[in-house]
């Protein structure tokens, strides 16, 4: 019994800890790609994209801006930009950010 | 005796949700879905591809180099981004994809997007064009070894290599993607 406890515990402390934004989200496994902005510019070229990675809820590390995804393809115009959230049982999860523009 | 059996079908059940749970997480995380490598925007113009980065090259510097790919299906040149990150400074002229077996390297030449500092290595970003076939070119023969790739500076030259089998997996689904690219023409 007390092992059962303590393994109950240990659970609901690592469970969904790497919590990431998502408009769904699923306590085994996230993978949701969702709009995040749009604007009236044209057509895109360019694809940028940004990331943050969170591991346990303990560490979370990254740059997943609109400026440092279009800085990585050199946009100047942005049109529209998604995001993805993916999470693995909570324990691992990154966020991800794509701008398209020229 | 009842509470024996009771024990063997709680013990049954335990093991078959477990099972469960490590097929659904497997099927989630192994299955060969090619959507979780590009995204693609249909646009006026054609349909705008964007092959995220996977793999990295290293040199025995430690230098490492990955590149993203964004490809509008209406033109016949791919736009190849990359970082090259190093220790030192470095003005880049352009970049040789030595491929096993071709006659010559495959060579673009290259712009700067921009260069920062960070952790005490120097982030080099920069973007290039390369024409569909030579693309392909790189990819073509997946069996083979993984192409070396060649960093040219203005006076010296950085060459990087990358893991056998990581190289031969992105082969198929790159491959994977383009036939998708040409069947959506």
């Amino acid at each position: 019994m007390k092992r059962f406890i303590f393994l109950a515990v240990v659970a609901l402390m690592f469970s969904s800890c790497a919590v990431v934004k998502s408009p769904l989200s699923g306590v085994i496994y996230t993978d949701v790609k969702a709009p995040f902005a749009v604007t009236s510019n044209g057509n895109s070229s360019k694809v940028g994209i940004s990331e943050a990675t969170s591991i346990l809820g303990i560490f979370a590390t990254g740059d997943a801006s609109i400026e440092a995804a279009a800085k990585s393809a050199g946009i100047t115009k942005v049109h529209h930009v998604d995001e993805q959230s993916t999470s693995v049982l909570g324990l691992f999860a990154t966020y991800k950010i794509y701008v398209y523009g020229e | 005796m009842f509470t024996e059996s009771k024990r063997n079908t709680r013990s049954l059940y335990l093991q078959t949700s477990c099972l469960f749970v490590f097929l659904v997480i497997s099927n989630c995380l192994f299955s060969q879905r090619i959507n979780k490598y590009f995204v693609s925007n249909v646009q006026d113009n054609g349909i705008l591809y964007f092959i995220e980065p996977e793999h990295k090259w290293k040199s025995t510097e430690d230098n490492t180099f990955e590149f993203d790919i964004t490809y509008l299906s209406s033109t016949d040149s791919i736009s190849l981004n990359f970082s090259f990150l190093s220790k030192e400074l470095e003005e880049i002229n352009n970049l040789l994809f030595n491929i096993e077996g071709a006659e010559k390297p495959i060579s673009v030449l290259c712009d700067k997007i921009y260069i920062d500092y960070n952790k005490r290595i120097w982030v080099h970003r920069y973007t290039s064009k390369i024409s569909h076939n030579e693309f392909l070119q790189l990819y073509a023969n997946n069996q083979g070894p993984a192409p070396k790739v060649v960093v040219k500076f203005k006076n010296d030259e950085c060459v990087l290599f990358t893991n056998e089998r990581k190289w031969r997996k992105k082969s198929k689904i790159i491959n994977r993607i383009f036939q998708l690219t040409e069947a959506n023409k």
